[in-house]
């Protein structure tokens, strides 16, 4: 899923500061599982909004409504009526999410209500972690099931560096060292064979390097 | 680095302060204040995101003082097309002898927002380094020039546990062709020489390095044990005390059958330098 955190209600209130009309608008999906964007959220935050502002000496209108997920056409397309009454809207969708939305709605001011960091998974109720960058060319079987490429803090596959003390990380010491894990990981599957195989650099040209991507499937075109 | 390595004693190097607050001269002062101390000097690559001269600069700076020159590269500020030009500045410069090595990630360091690039893994560097003088031939297709001579090496950690995937990290960089290894610093000798007993030292020339125990020692690999660290933050003059430490290390050192080189990382200290090599009779 796409993991993202709502930003303060400061930082959003600032960005539409020179709007009197505004739309909240959650998502459904992956925003709602990381409790950032869902219509829980977005209700929270358009009272936040309006607190603020009458803090401030100022009125301002607030709609809220959710659709099941922002990055689809179908879905974007029931907004339409709250987007044409509102002079802002407030996504907190991810970045996918809001971007279509800008893109089916071009006229309308479109601000992010979270930042959006990374695709992982809830590890743990209320934690999050991240575990895949998009590199395009997956070899998480060689790794044992974990990513070096995302995992690694150096993206590391012919790991480990010199950094990691008692089995963690030099960046965090709360994070194990990930090529500890891919040992442990190797070891107890009996191959690690694996480790001993020289890994060529990657081709950058198919990650996030090659940004902004585009993925076609011919056979399924209409 | 046959020049070095080739010696009946241990070949000596040290790593040369060159921090760009310094300037020019006093970095051209410190190289020549090392000159019949060491044999070469290893010119580090912006570490922990300080800024430095840039090693080629330092390189073409130092090289009247003629100490051969180890240059330092790391994976994290340079894609593959940067580690090759530098590489064939080093070249270019009569200066090619390479320590491949990853960098201390941005976050630990001066740096904590800048852009990490880590193209290539320092086993990668080796392997890319080794094909060009092999193939004659760049990635990019590019030919080398006539006069092309490289030296590569790697740095590696003793230290690491668990021991079987750091030892599977030392065959692969054999593997890939390091001609030299510049080790973590060296507090444990004992656990150093188990190490080294592992390693095919036919096929890879040893350089263990000194250091005095500090904050960062880990970002380098260095371990201190217990009792170590213990003395060195109960001294009264705690750099006296880690001058006493590492001279009672390379004592030990010494005798460490395979050992080819020692490496001071004590930048900056070029007398600490002197008198270590001096009182440890190593020349």
């Amino acid at each position: 899923m796409i993991v993202a955190k709502l930003k303060s209600v400061k930082q959003v209130t600032d960005m539409v500061a020179a709007y009197d009309k505004i739309l909240v608008a959650g998502c459904g999906t992956c925003v709602t599982v990381c409790y950032a964007g869902g219509e829980r959220e977005a209700a929270i935050l358009a009272s936040a909004i309006r607190m603020r502002r009458r803090i401030e000496g100022k009125n301002v209108q607030t709609e809220v409504r959710s659709i099941e997920r922002q990055c689809e056409w179908e879905y974007l397309n029931e907004l339409k009526d709250e987007i044409e009454a509102a002079d802002a809207v407030i996504s907190i969708a991810c970045a996918a999410g809001i971007q279509a939305m800008g893109e089916r709605y071009p006229d309308k001011p479109i601000f992010p209500g979270v930042d959006t960091l990374f695709i992982g998974i809830p590890q743990q109720q209320a934690y999050w972690t991240e575990k895949c960058i998009g590199c395009g060319d997956c070899n998480i079987g060689r790794f044992g099931g974990l990513c070096a490429v995302t995992r690694c803090a150096k993206g590391l596959v012919n790991g480990p560096c010199l950094g990691a003390r008692d089995g963690k990380c030099e960046v965090r010491p709360e994070l194990e060292c990930i090529w500890t894990a891919i040992y442990n990981r190797l070891k107890g599957q009996n191959r690690l064979d694996e480790l001993k195989q020289y890994l060529p650099p990657l081709d950058r040209g198919k990650g996030p390097d090659a940004s902004p991507r585009e993925y076609v499937r011919e056979d399924m075109k209409l | 680095m046959k020049e070095i390595l080739g010696q009946n004693r241990l070949g000596l190097i040290a790593q040369i302060q060159t921090a760009a607050t310094d300037g020019k001269d006093t970095l051209v002062k410190r190289a020549e204040s090392l000159k019949d101390v060491v044999d070469g000097l290893l010119i580090d690559d912006a570490p922990m995101g300080q800024v430095t001269i840039d090693g080629l600069a330092v390189g073409a700076l130092v090289e009247k003082v003629g100490l051969t020159r180890i240059l330092k590269i790391n994976a994290r500020d340079h894609n593959r097309i940067a580690l090759q030009a530098r590489v064939a500045g080093a070249v270019a410069l009569g200066m090619g002898n390479i320590l491949c090595a990853s960098g201390a990630h941005p976050q630990v360091g001066a740096s904590p927002q800048s852009k990490r690039v880590y193209d290539l893994d320092p086993v990668q560097m080796v392997h890319l380094f080794q094909s060009i003088t092999k193939e004659q031939k760049f990635a990019t297709g590019q030919a080398t020039p006539a006069e092309w001579q490289l030296s590569v090496g790697v740095e590696v950690t003793p230290f690491g546990e668990p021991a079987e995937l750091y030892q599977m990290d030392v065959d692969k960089k054999i593997a890939a062709g390091a001609e030299f290894f510049v080790t973590a610093p060296v507090f444990d000798v004992d656990r150093f020489k188990d190490w080294i007993a592992q390693v095919d030292t036919a096929k890879v020339a040893v350089i263990a390095t000194i250091s005095p125990v500090h904050a960062n020692i880990h970002l380098q690999g260095g371990q201190v044990p217990e009792q170590i660290q213990q003395r060195v933050d109960k001294a009264a003059d705690a750099q006296a005390e880690n001058i006493q430490l590492m001279g009672e290390i390379l004592q030990a050192l010494k005798q460490v059958e395979g050992l080819k080189g020692i490496n001071f990382a004590l930048p900056g200290q070029e007398d600490a330098i002197a008198q270590l090599i001096a009182q440890a009779g190593l020349k």
